[in-house]
């Protein structure tokens, strides 16, 4: 019986060779897999360029602001309008500004993910809410509608194309050129010597997109051992995800059908799964949790914001109370702390509507994540947005960051400003700084990894259960 | 002779179940993509509409103050929904929908409706134009791929030869026999769509001209797909290889080249980061005249040149309030800036669409993806005129408010407050969509390939069907 497979496996392994099919996968492959890969590096290496070229503006401006410190400190006059003197401790709070940057994952040239949308640092400064900061990056939208060529979508969207080019008729040309019947005069099931057939196509193809991938991910400096744990994951994902479409395929086969007709059959699963069922997702996602209006909020924010100036001089009264450290020292400015009670006022009447936008995008992403088993197209797109760290959640992980930090940094200013004193050459090291808090645990991955191969398992076990069936069919049809 | 072909196809077609199930699904979701636009329409065109007076009503109730305080108070411009736009949404959701006018900053437009969903508003949504740009070109396969092998397979080719019937006849017999189904279907459509929007309440100008350009591009495109379909057809020796293949253009024509493209375009001609953006503007904006600051440098000068300008030796003389006055100049300064380097970013979005362009011609996907929203004023083109218009409208106001400023009142008198008609008397914003002239002047490029696309797609189809 050993003997038989491996006679099996050669016989096609040749026939592969010969019909050039081995050739055009390592080609088209290597191509894909190249220009996936170069296109998400470019990404990447853009966006640490921006952040460092960011954080060299603002060492440039620490410099000057040193020199004008050490000037005003000897005693000097210096030739600066009073508002850009960064004795003044709001001076500092508001020009002096700190970036508060989300530096790429190690693995986040794999999925384009969220990370088109959004910006990657942002300078959040005293007077400034943190809502206010403008989170989503200048881009051409014709972009960010056709979306990026990613690894994400060679693995995701092409890759299960590929499969079906490779094994539409992996049966269906065997009975149309009449070898099926030989086959089954042989004391062989039909529905084993298929695995053999598929598996040994199956394992091709995963030993040359495995290659193709280490390679020149390794090549594009991403290291896969430093964080071995995700890129196995990512590797178990592709490859179930590739069985999946296998065995789909080997299924669609067992039907007896022509191979024009399983090609349309695979076709249309692959535009369901990959195509329908994640925008039908997203669709009823927004349906069913819809995010409030914008357009609205920007009303409500004005109105809040006049209410909030009116009552300035009561809301003092109240924040004092609140904030005793605060009052009562000569030379603070009674204006800064009108100031700052009214930005907490407004803060406290505005957050709860901000709230609800948070809300409502949470709750539509948990909805999806609850539903996402119903597609591996979905499992596949959250873990892989997971790995590379552009997932929606992980923009909001930034942004809540970016928030506290927000409030660090005006409370530094704070008492300094109340107190009336002067910022320091001293103080320059003691400035709070912003450092992104990579998300320690990925949740999905894990899970889905499991609910890929358990897919794969289920239709394995259709296709026993279906084949034993209808063997016959398959050789008449 | 050409009838006859044409009649026996969908015949042919209408007994295959595999037709009927496609034709059914292709109906189902078409209906369904346009009520869900619909909805979608409906609720933004409503919060838009209550957005803007909103807007209009909490500036003229602003009370009694400094005219440049009102300007920087400032006040909303919302981007209106197009009536076309239900059925080609196009990068409405990547683009934001209104833009805050204040004194001395050009705003950009915020909130994109995308950055309120999940990553998985990536995927595309179920709205008409999906159906139309994706699905349809796949039916148009599926219903033709076997177009010409299966005669060959079945033999039937050699009989239909023998009756003497040319190749060419033949091949516009099954052309007119895919192309009649899909036209059906996609007039139904624009039918349905064209009913809907005559009775959506206030459904603004929609001009049906463009209804009807729009029908014509898609039936164009569709053509242009009938054409490779046949063609590969026609060359493949099986049916499932003929299938696999046009599978492969297809992917590669709708998916890969826009996706290539569009990473193409980024990275030759890359936009700048939004802070890189708001940076080079400070930058520049600093180094010239600054309306709140009369210490500086440029100001200095200014001070000069205008008491020269009225021949008298001090600010208070000046016919008007100077304060007003150099707010008024520092923001015309501050307007070059922000128009410099908005027609910098307005370059390298040309160059990016030279490139979508360029790819155009090795994918008929792309013209046809523009030309659409460009009819529907959906595109980028016209987010750009919007955000053009509002800005003009800012500086026409901004200058109104100033101007006020600095005829009512004395130098150096801060106190004086403007009556509250004066934010009344302000015309609000008004913006009028780009006419269709202005559309086509502004798409020759895409309308010239996708008619190449045509032509050349018919010419190669009497070539390669010569050969069976």
């Amino acid at each position: 019986m050993k003997k038989k497979s491996s006679y099996i496996n050669r016989y096609e392994f040749v026939s592969l060779v010969r019909q050039r099919w081995l050739q055009f996968l390592i080609l088209i492959l290597t191509a894909l897999v190249l220009f996936a890969v170069l296109n998400g590096k470019q990404r990447v290496d853009q966006r640490l360029s921006d952040i460092q070229s960011a954080q060299e503006t603002v060492a440039e401006k620490d410099s000057i602001g040193i020199i004008l410190l050490d000037s005003i400190e000897a005693g000097f006059t210096v030739d600066v309008p009073r508002w850009y003197m960064p004795d003044q401790p709001n001076v500092m709070g508001y020009s002096y500004l700190r970036v508060a940057a989300m530096p790429p994952d190690e693995m986040a040239i794999i999925a384009t993910g969220q990370s088109d949308i959004y910006t990657h640092y942002v300078k959040p400064n005293m007077y400034g809410e943190s809502f206010e900061l403008n989170y989503t990056e200048l881009s051409n939208p014709v972009q960010l509608m056709f979306g990026s060529f990613d690894l994400s979508f060679v693995l995701i969207y092409l890759l299960p194309l590929i499969v079906i080019a490779f094994s539409y008729n992996i049966l269906s040309q065997e009975r149309e050129q009449g070898i099926l019947q030989v086959i089954a005069s042989h004391p062989v099931s039909v529905f084993r010597w298929l695995l053999q057939k598929a598996l040994m196509r199956y394992l091709l193809l995963s030993g040359i997109l495995v290659a193709l991938l280490v390679v020149i991910l390794t090549f594009a400096g991403v290291s896969l051992v430093e964080d071995f744990e995700k890129s196995l994951t990512f590797s178990f994902l592709t490859l179930g995800y590739l069985l999946f479409w296998f065995i789909l395929a080997c299924l669609v086969n067992l039907r007896g059908q022509s191979s024009a007709n399983n090609a349309v059959w695979l076709i249309g699963w692959w535009i369901l799964l990959v195509l329908l069922v994640p925008s039908s997702v997203n669709q009823m996602a927004n349906s069913l949790y819809p995010v409030p209006s914008r357009a609205k909020l920007i009303n409500e924010l004005r109105v809040v914001n006049a209410h909030a100036e009116e009552k300035a001089d009561e809301l003092l009264e109240d924040y004092l109370r609140d904030h005793p450290e605060l009052a009562g020292f000569e030379g603070g400015s009674v204006g800064w702390q009108e100031y700052f009670a009214t930005q907490d006022l407004i803060k406290s009447e505005i957050q709860p509507v901000l709230d609800e936008y948070e809300i409502r995008l949470k709750q539509q992403q948990d909805w999806v994540d609850r539903i996402r088993f119903i597609s591996p197209a979905l499992l596949l797109q959250s873990s892989f947005n997971e790995i590379s760290g552009t997932s929606t959640r992980h923009y909001e992980h930034y942004r809540q960051q970016v928030s506290e930090f927000s409030v660090v940094w005006r409370d530094h200013f704070l008492p300094m400003i109340f107190r009336g004193e002067k910022f320091t050459k001293e103080m320059m090291p003691g400035l709070p700084e912003f450092k992104y808090q990579h998300p320690t645990a990925y949740r999905l991955s894990v899970t889905n990894t499991f609910a890929v191969f358990i897919f794969c398992s289920v239709l394995l076990l259709l296709g026993a259960l279906w084949s034993m069936q209808s063997k016959t069919s398959l050789l008449t049809h | 002779m050409i009838r006859r072909i044409a009649f026996k196809e969908m015949k042919e077609n209408l007994y295959e179940g595999r037709f009927r199930v496609t034709i059914i699904i292709v109906s189902v979701l078409l209906i369904m993509a346009t009520w869900l636009s619909l909805n979608y329409f409906k609720s933004v065109q409503q919060q838009h509409a209550d957005a803007k007076a909103n807007a209009r009503n909490i500036w003229e109730s602003q009370d009694e103050k400094n005219p440049h305080s009102a300007a920087h108070y400032g006040t909303y411009a919302f981007k209106p929904k197009y009536p076309l736009s239900l059925i080609d949404p196009g990068v409405d959701k990547f683009s934001g929908i209104s833009i805050f006018l204040e004194a001395h900053k050009r705003n950009e437009a915020q909130y994109m409706a995308a950055a309120d969903q999940t990553g998985l508003a990536r995927f595309g949504d179920l709205t008409p134009d999906f159906i139309m740009l994706f699905i349809i070109p796949l039916l148009i396969i599926l219903i033709g791929y076997n177009a010409f092998t299966r005669e060959q397979e079945l033999g039937t080719l050699k009989l239909l030869k023998g009756q003497g019937i040319s190749s060419w006849k033949l091949a516009l017999g099954k052309w007119v026999g895919i192309f009649l189904p899909v036209l059906i279907l996609t007039t139904g459509l624009f039918v349905i769509a064209f009913i809907l929007l005559v009775n959506v309440e206030d459904f603004g100008e929609l001009n049906y001209g463009v209804l009807l350009l729009m029908f014509v591009v898609y039936v164009i495109y569709y053509a242009v797909f009938i054409n490779i379909t046949l063609m590969v057809s026609a060359v493949s020796k099986q049916s499932g290889i003929s299938l696999v293949s046009l599978l492969v253009i297809w992917i590669v024509v709708c998916l890969a080249m826009p996706k290539a493209s569009s990473n193409l375009a980024d990275s030759i001609y890359p936009y700048p980061s939004r802070q890189a953006f708001a940076a080079d503007i400070d930058k520049d904006k600093k180094a010239g005249l600054d309306g709140h600051n009369p210490w500086s440098q440029a100001a200095k000068d200014f001070e000069r040149e205008t008491l020269e300008k009225y021949g008298v030796d001090s600010l208070s003389q000046l016919p008007f309030n100077f304060d007003g006055y150099r707010m008024q100049k520092g923001e015309e300064h501050e307007a070059q800036v922000y128009f410099k380097h908005y027609a910098e970013l307005k370059n390298t979005f040309r160059n990016q669409s030279k490139v979508y362009q360029a790819a155009a011609i090795a994918s008929p996907f792309l013209p046809t993806r523009f030309l659409s929203m460009a009819l529907a004023r959906t595109d980028y083109r016209a987010h750009w005129d919007f955000s053009d218009a509002a800005e003009s409208y800012r500086l026409s106001l901004v200058d109104t408010l100033n101007m006020n400023l600095a005829v009512n009142s004395t130098y150096g008198d801060w106190a004086y407050k403007a009556d509250r008609s004066l934010w009344k008397n302000v015309p609000d914003f008004e913006y009028d969509p780009p006419s269709l002239g202005d559309i086509i002047g502004r798409n020759w490029s895409n309308i010239l390939v996708l008619g190449l696309w045509f032509l050349v797609s018919f010419v190669g189809l009497k070539i390669l069907t010569q050969r069976v």
